[in-house]
């Protein structure tokens, strides 16, 4: 599902000097689709950084990184804005830690907003989204506001429950549990695994071990990447 | 819903619009291409030449060199500089639309709220009393103006509710490209924050291109698919708008990214 080859990222500060900041070098990993894989390795050794070059929302200085988008690789390193933006809506979908708020947008429009963005009728979305919200415990009374004033593991939940909303072949998931009570995070447990077994390719970042164990058939250390 | 051959192709593709004033430069070499349904913000400073480029695009300003085709419906892509005075004001009021930051600008002050809105299907041969009001009303709604006050002037409303009334009567003949300088500039924060809204809910629902100018990267942030970020007339950097704002490659799109006020 994903091929990345020689992937590399340095961060050029122009406002400090032109500092660069190697952080990725030569990358290379694959990862089919009846794969969870973890990137492991301690802060600063780039697992964010790649997540997001995954994502396209970082770009990538060297590399190719071929994704399999309705039946053809892409690569998004330098596919298009308009070719990221269908693969985006079609095939990547990405969980981020933090739910970016727009304000005034229901809770529940929020999470169908991916479906709706597909074409889908919005009666379907909504009652996709109320099922997704109603496991993932956020009482339907806050359906109808804007998550702005909600606490972080019930953002987080809205955030998790809009990436599960379409059925993407390739999900990226950057520590879906971190913020989450012991009976949310089986339950989100439960849902990855899930969507693992229903063939989704899944790329993580999961410093909770237990959630990591559930979860992953297989890791990708950056530390022993950087060191090799 | 228009058919394959529209997405197969722009709706709007420049190259190399260029336009000066005298010594002093205006916009240089712009090129790009933006596609049915997507929504593109030209950010920058001012005097950095976006207002000047946005004039330029929608054809109220000549530029020095350069094309910009646009995609009729029924006919393929025509520069829009090559085309007669007519066809270009034809354009203005069937396919096309601006909203000016400032709301007198775009509407007229001293004619009801319900005229303003009926005003721009009149333009296009709409003589029905009846269906006009009815459409103006409905308008009205969709952005959350009070009916009631349909045949109040808009010197009487506030900015918030001007800008909204803007909106209707530009979107009322249902354009294809719709151009927006600065559309909430000047307005109180809550203010602004129900217009953004508004105007997101409208370009999903209507899938309408829309070429946005702003000073304001989290205007830029929360509506635009892509950007461009202009300084001195020239685009220094351009791209998908997550990805220009949280991996800035140019020196000035960096500055610019780390000026703003987190609250």
């Amino acid at each position: 599902m994903l091929q990345a080859e020689g992937l590399a990222k340095t961060f050029t500060l122009h406002l400090k000097d032109g500092l660069r900041l190697p952080v990725l070098s030569d990358m290379s990993f694959t990862v089919t689709s009846d794969e969870a894989v973890a990137l492991t390795g301690p802060s600063g050794s780039g697992k964010s950084t790649l997540m997001r070059m995954l994502y396209a929302n970082y770009r990538c200085d060297a590399g190719v990184l071929n994704v399999r988008h309705q039946g053809d690789w892409v690569n998004l390193a330098d596919a298009s804005a308009r070719m990221v933006r269908t693969v985006r809506r079609e095939t990547i979908g990405y969980v981020s830690q933090f739910l970016r708020v727009i304000p005034r947008v229901p809770t529940l429009q929020v999470v169908a907003e991916p479906l709706i963005e597909r074409g889908a009728e919005e009666g379907h979305a909504s009652r996709r989204a109320s099922e997704l919200l109603e496991r993932l415990n956020i009482p339907a009374k806050l359906w109808d506001l804007s998550p702005v004033t909600f606490s972080g593991g019930e953002q987080q939940r809205v955030n998790i429950a809009r990436g599960f909303a379409a059925p993407y072949p390739i999900l990226l998931l950057d520590e879906p549990t971190a913020s989450l009570d012991a009976e949310n995070r089986q339950v989100v447990i439960n849902m990855i695994c899930e969507a693992r077994d229903a063939g989704t390719a899944i790329v993580g970042i999961f410093h909770d071990t237990p959630a990591r164990n559930a979860v992953c058939t297989r890791e990708i250390d950056l530390a022993e990447k950087a060191a090799a | 819903m228009n058919g394959s051959r529209e997405t197969d192709s722009p709706i709007l593709l420049a190259e190399a619009v260029s336009k000066a004033y005298g010594e002093q430069l205006g916009c240089v070499d712009i090129s790009f291409e933006l596609w049915p349904g997507e929504v593109l913000a030209i950010v920058g400073e001012s005097g950095s030449g976006k207002t000047t480029l946005l004039n330029c695009l929608s054809a109220q300003l000549m530029p020095d060199r350069g094309s910009a085709r646009y995609h009729r419906r029924n006919d393929g892509l025509r520069d829009i500089y090559a085309m007669s005075e007519a066809e270009r004001r034809f354009l203005m009021r069937t396919d096309w639309a601006f909203v000016h930051q400032n709301p007198r600008d775009g509407l007229r002050m001293n004619v009801s709220a319900g005229a303003n809105v009926g005003e721009r299907l009149m333009a296009v041969g709409a003589r029905h009393y009846g269906d006009i009001r009815a459409r103006a009303v409905d308008w009205m709604e969709k952005v959350e103006v009070d009916t009631s006050r349909i045949d109040h002037f808009p010197r009487t409303f506030s900015g918030g509710m001007q800008q909204r009334l803007q909106i209707a009567r530009n979107l009322v003949t249902g354009p294809r490209l719709v151009f927006m300088d600065e559309p909430t500039g000047g307005l109180d924060v809550s203010v602004q924050a129900r217009l953004l809204d508004l105007i997101r809910g409208l370009v999903t629902r209507l899938q309408l291109s829309v070429i946005i100018v702003t000073h304001d990267l989290a205007v830029a942030r929360l509506l635009a698919h892509r950007m461009m970020v202009m300084r001195d007339g020239r685009v220094v950097e351009q791209g998908l708008t997550d990805q220009v704002l949280d991996d800035p490659q140019h020196a000035y799109t960096q500055l610019l990214v780390s000026s703003v006020l987190q609250a």
